[in-house]
């Protein structure tokens, strides 16, 4: 997958990461801010989001936000947004292996910053992509022609192999499981963008 | 909302700004130095011994571990207990692991109690808040025993204790009562300890009074297996007295369906013809018995096979027969689990049962009625002192002889307001799940007003743990620490349980999670609580308590029980006949323990000091002063239960029955409700009614049948059956689950509108859609008023066919009605109006002394002469 010059992969590659925050925790006071004052408010508005429930006390809108994260993807009853789980119904089958070696293989490396999570986090994974987006644009820059092409092959195999295997259907399914103002149309947008991804990936 | 290209690079341009303004970090993963590349072919796996824990037994097993992923449990062949096998339970005891129902990260209540919302929080969120809590209340100059800490297993061996005694509140609360407290309050004024472990793989006779061993009881696996030695290879025969043919009835010579609770008056006919035909073991009486045998025939004397047939339901020929049979089989034994004990005056009926083998002689011999056998390990120092105030939600009033407490009276207990409680602390436990009336623990549960703070260690959102207001999530038993040790074999033995893998995502040992509290509350140990929890990590409290064992230490103390798993290594397991050899000889256990020569006996045998019992006068003590000073019958006597019979007549109206409860060899009372493999073979609970009785009130098969006792009804299908007693209604546990998993509730893909997740591939696999009713909260609290054991047998319910408008799976239970039923069975205890009626026997004896309540800590600290 390799984007042409015009495309700009500073943005696709900074969506995967605000997707990859958003499912990795929940919203914190600083992203917040950005979401309904800040540089993300027009943008997500002009798609179409209403945002104006955020607006108000900051700690109820964390509050609320926090507790429909917690019921979407961390406790009992919610679908953690896991591989292993999505595909096989318990946490660390072996497909978390499978993600573990792909970010291994490539040099990467997650525990520093979530020492306890299983590596088939749907943060994780959409992370990952970004990082293999920054890495080609390095290369790019490096002139290293041929690191540019393995990391972009290399995206395309783990969208492939991996995001696309599991995240439309749990897209759908999550999406089923909320009305939430801002989790529904933050899923459903997920999943547009990842559905466009792979279609533009041709996987 | 509108996606299209232009949209996403427009958040996507606004996102990078936005994510570098709030110092997250866009380089998303850290690229390893040198830019390693790592291809993991060929995994090893690793084996890794460890306790079993998915029920009480113990047994022993072995882990297969590829990059710290369980992938399949054996049982260890070096566990002398379980001898390599583990029941479907064990087999099944990884999917507690992966459960994604699973609770991986503090949560804090939001919103009402129950409601069910929660939000995230850290760890050091979690643990200042909670050790705030405990610490503002150790300065506050409040008593101390409004810190509260209920279990419901607890294999800490000592550790709650330590935590409790270190905060200074005896309101140490544990689940006993629900078990076999009565079962262990006959047996130890009798002989000692709490427990026997019959010698079934090499006798000749089995009488097997309530228990379903072979799928339940204590300690089933390993029973299973020597039951199955001792009737297929030594030919014992086996005789059941049940309610219920159960799948150890089934397997027996014969089944006798007993009417409940009279299990005691037929064993007591039963040494009756043994005494009075002369066919006991008069040395052994002599020697070992506290009473003469010519004073145990005129007490057995009122107890005729005629009397006992009236009240059983089993025939007076049977019971001469068997008594006979039992007497010169030689050897024998007799084995008790929950169908004598847990009813009103259960710990009777259990010292009943005893006089079998022991008026046979059948103690301590190859083949019989043995002691159990135990290996222990170091304390681990230093070790607080047991707190000198009382509680009476620990302890309550009255009694005197529950020295395994009375933990289902503590709802009620706290409607009333006996004791106040400012934080609840909960681990391992279900009690609005598993206790009696458990509607009533539901209540206090809810209200804060009783209980304005309750943290829970508890790993799934349960029944109990649903009303938390923080979860502090504890791991898996296979991600934990423990030492271990059971007499589930005539070889002792002592076991490790330790993390075969690490604690999944952020959940945290116990006894971790506990020492981090330790430190919070008390930082620079001003508070004399720190210096008990400052052992360093879980592992190092492990190697206290192993390494100095003696025989241990020289193989490498706590390093080579790691390895091992077990101790001591008995030998090699022969497949043969499944016992151990060393060096060519079978290692077999030795016997007559209490005949060994100790210069310290209380009892001389053959101009020698000896062992002997752990009682007062070292001998068996079927005359027990403990009861008689404690103003119950000294001898093993039966009571017929007032709501069953009146004058020796039984008072059951129309349609009315003893609703009876049973477990399944696959599932606990609680924990095993989610694992998927289980609830698949057992997950529906219909009422087992014989069928002479349905065809009386018109009720078929799978019909829809309501059961009435005085506290409520519920809802449910008849399982129309020649296997139970016509006057027994049986509906079993570990079904008609509210909370714990979709598989405990049987939520499959049709109901996918109330659970929309549809991603485990077996969730379509859920063929069933009945997850049966669960009846714990209709049935009353009735209390032994000596054991202290709820009468989980004694209930009396009307069976009929369901009203109109009645729904399959209605629970409705009045918390008045329960209350009602609480006041009436205190008027049983030694305080109570109905004491003196249930005991006319007694008029002349001499007043019971007023027996001092002594405040005690884990149950193992029990003394009977402490209450003397
Ligand atoms: S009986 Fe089964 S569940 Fe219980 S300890 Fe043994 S193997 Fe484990």
């Amino acid at each position: 997958m390799t984007e042409s010059p015009a495309q700009p992969q500073d943005a696709i590659k900074n969506l995967y990461l605000f997707f990859a925050q958003l499912f990795l925790k929940e919203v914190d006071a600083p992203l917040l801010e950005r979401i309904r004052s800040g540089e993300l408010r027009a943008p997500l508005e002009e798609a179409g989001m209403d945002l104006k429930f955020l607006e108000g006390d900051a700690q109820a809108a964390l509050d609320g936000l926090a507790v429909e994260y917690s019921a979407l993807f961390v406790q009992p009853g919610s679908f953690p947004p896991f591989q292993s789980v999505a595909q096989g119904g318990r946490y660390l089958t072996p497909d978390a292996d499978q993600v573990e070696l792909f970010y291994q293989k490539y040099g990467f490396e997650y525990r520093k910053e979530y020492p306890k999570l299983f590596p088939d986090h749907l943060g994780l994974e959409l992370w990952f992509i970004a990082s293999l987006i920054e890495a080609e644009q390095k290369a790019k820059a490096a002139n290293r022609t041929q690191d540019e092409g393995v990391y972009a092959a290399a995206r395309a195999e783990f969208l492939k192999k991996h995001v696309a295997a599991w995240a439309p259907k749990y897209f759908e399914t999550a999406a089923r499981m909320t009305k939430h103002p801002f989790y529904l149309p933050m899923i459903e947008f997920a999943a547009a963008f990842i559905d466009s991804e792979i279609e533009r990936a041709n996987v | 909302m509108k996606f299209n290209r232009r949209n996403f690079l427009k958040i996507g341009a606004a996102a990078g700004a936005a994510l570098a303004a709030t110092g997250k970090p866009v380089s998303a993963m850290e690229l390893s130095p040198g830019g390693k590349s790592v291809n993991k072919q060929g995994v090893e796996r690793k084996k890794v011994p460890y306790t079993c824990m998915t029920c009480n037994i113990e047994d022993g097993g072995i882990a297969y571990v590829e990059n710290d992923r369980i992938v399949k449990l054996e049982g260890n062949p070096k566990h002398p207990g379980n001898r390599g096998r583990l029941c479907a339970k064990g087999n099944a005891g990884l999917l507690h692991v992966y459960d994604p129902e699973r609770v991986l990260y503090p949560l804090k209540r939001v919103g009402k109690r129950g409601e069910g919302k929660w939000k995230r929080i850290s760890w050091e969120e979690g643990l200042n808040e909670v050790a705030g809590k405990i610490r503002a209340h150790l300065k506050s100059g409040k008593p101390r025993k409004e810190i509260a800490f209920k279990w419901g297993r607890n294999r800490t061996h000592g550790f709650i204790d330590r935590w409790m005694n270190a905060l200074g509140s005896p309101t140490t609360m544990n689940h006993t009562s629900v078990c076999e407290s009565s079962k262990k309050m006959g047996m130890q004024p009798t002989w000692g300890p709490d427990i026997e472990t019959p010698d079934f793989a090499n006798t000749k006779y089995i009488i097997n009074f309530g228990s379903n061993i072979l799928e339940a009881a204590y300690f089933h696996n390993p029973y299973a297996q020597r039951i199955m030695d001792g009737v297929a290879g030594n030919k014992a025969k086996m005789v059941t007295f049940d309610v219920r043919l159960s799948n150890t009835a089934a397997k027996s010579d014969e089944w006798h369906p007993v009417f409940p609770g009279t299990d005691g008056v037929v064993a007591l006919a039963m040494a009756n013809v043994i005494m009075s035909e002369g066919l006991y073991d008069a040395q052994f009486i002599n020697d070992w018995v506290n009473v003469s045998a010519d004073e145990l025939k005129a007490h057995l004397a009122q107890y005729t096979p005629e009397m006992a047939e009236n009240y059983s339901g089993v025939k007076a020929e049977d019971i001469v027969r068997i008594a006979r049979e039992f007497a010169t089989a030689k050897p024998a034994t007799t084995y008790t689990y929950r169908g004598p004990c847990k009813h009103l005056y259960g710990s009777y009926n259990e010292r009943s049962a005893m006089l079998l083998p022991i008026i046979t002689g059948n103690i301590e011999r190859k083949g019989g009625y043995c002691l159990p056998r135990g290996m222990g390990w170091n304390g681990v120092s230093p070790s607080p002192e047991h707190p000198h105030e009382h509680s009476k939600l620990h302890q309550p009033d009255n009694y005197p002889l529950a020295g395994h407490h009375v933990s289902h009276h503590i709802a009620f207990q706290l409607l009333k307001g006996e004791e106040k409680v400012a934080i609840w602390m909960d681990y391992y436990d279900n009690p609005a799940y598993t206790f009696p009336s458990s509607h009533v623990w539901e209540k206090v549960y809810q209200d804060e007003k009783i209980i304005p703070y309750f943290v829970t260690f508890s790993p799934i959102i349960s029944e109990t743990s649903q009303y938390a207001d923080i979860i502090l999530p504890d791991v898996s038993y296979l991600e934990r620490n423990d030492p271990e040790n059971m007499p589930s074999d005539l070889l002792p033995w002592i076991s490790l349980r330790q993390p075969v893998i690490k604690p999944l995502g952020e959940s945290m040992e116990f006894r971790e999670t506990i020492r981090q509290l330790a430190l919070k509350i008390d930082p620079d140990g001003s508070l004399n609580i720190k210096k008990y929890f400052d052992y360093g990590s879980s592992e190092n409290y492990m190697k206290m308590h192993f390494d100095g064992v003696a025989g241990l230490k020289e193989l490498g103390g706590y390093e080579w029980l790691k390895k091992n798993g077990v101790y001591p290594d008995y030998g090699d397991l022969s497949p043969a006949d499944y016992k151990y050899y060393k060096g060519g000889k079978a290692v077999e256990p030795e016997y007559g323990l209490h005949m060994k020569e100790d210069a310290n006996g209380k009892v001389t045998v053959g101009g020698k000091k000896r062992a002997g019992f752990g009682t007062p006068s070292g001998k068996i003590e079927v005359k027990t002063d403990f009861y008689g000073k404690a103003g119950f019958n000294p001898m093993p006597v039966f009571k017929a239960h007032p709501w069953h019979w009146s004058g020796g007549k039984k008072i059951l109206k129309y349609g009315q029955m003893v609703l009876t409860t049973f477990k399944w060899n696959v599932h606990t009372q609680a924990r095993t409700a989610n694992v998927k493999l289980l609830t698949e073979i057992v997950h529906k609970n219909p009422a087992w009614i014989n069928s002479k009785t349905a065809a009386k009130l018109g009720i078929k098969d799978n019909d829809l049948v309501r059961i009435t006792s005085g506290v409520g009804h519920m809802v449910t299908r008849a399982n129309v059956t020649e296997s139970i007693h016509p006057d027994v209604v049986a509906v079993s546990t570990a079904c008609g689950h509210t909370a714990g998993g979709r598989f405990a509730q049987a939520m499959n893909n049709a109901k996918a509108d109330a659970w929309a997740r549809d991603d485990d591939p077996d969730l379509k696999n859920i063929w069933w859609n009945d997850k049966g009713v669960h009846p714990n909260a209709i049935i009353p609290v009735c209390t032994d008023p000596i054991g202290g054991s709820q009468g989980w047998f004694d209930a009396v319910v009307t069976v009929e066919k369901a009203k109109s408008g009645d729904k399959y799976g209605d629970v409705v239970a009045s918390v008045e009605k329960a209350v009602a039923f609480y006041e009436e069975t205190l008027t049983y205890n030694v305080a109570g109006k109905n004491h003196k009626k249930m005991h006319p026997e007694l008029a002349n004896a001499p007043q019971a002394e007023p027996v001092k309540v002594v405040s005690r800590g884990d149950y193992r600290e029990f003394d009977p002469v402490q209450l003397a």
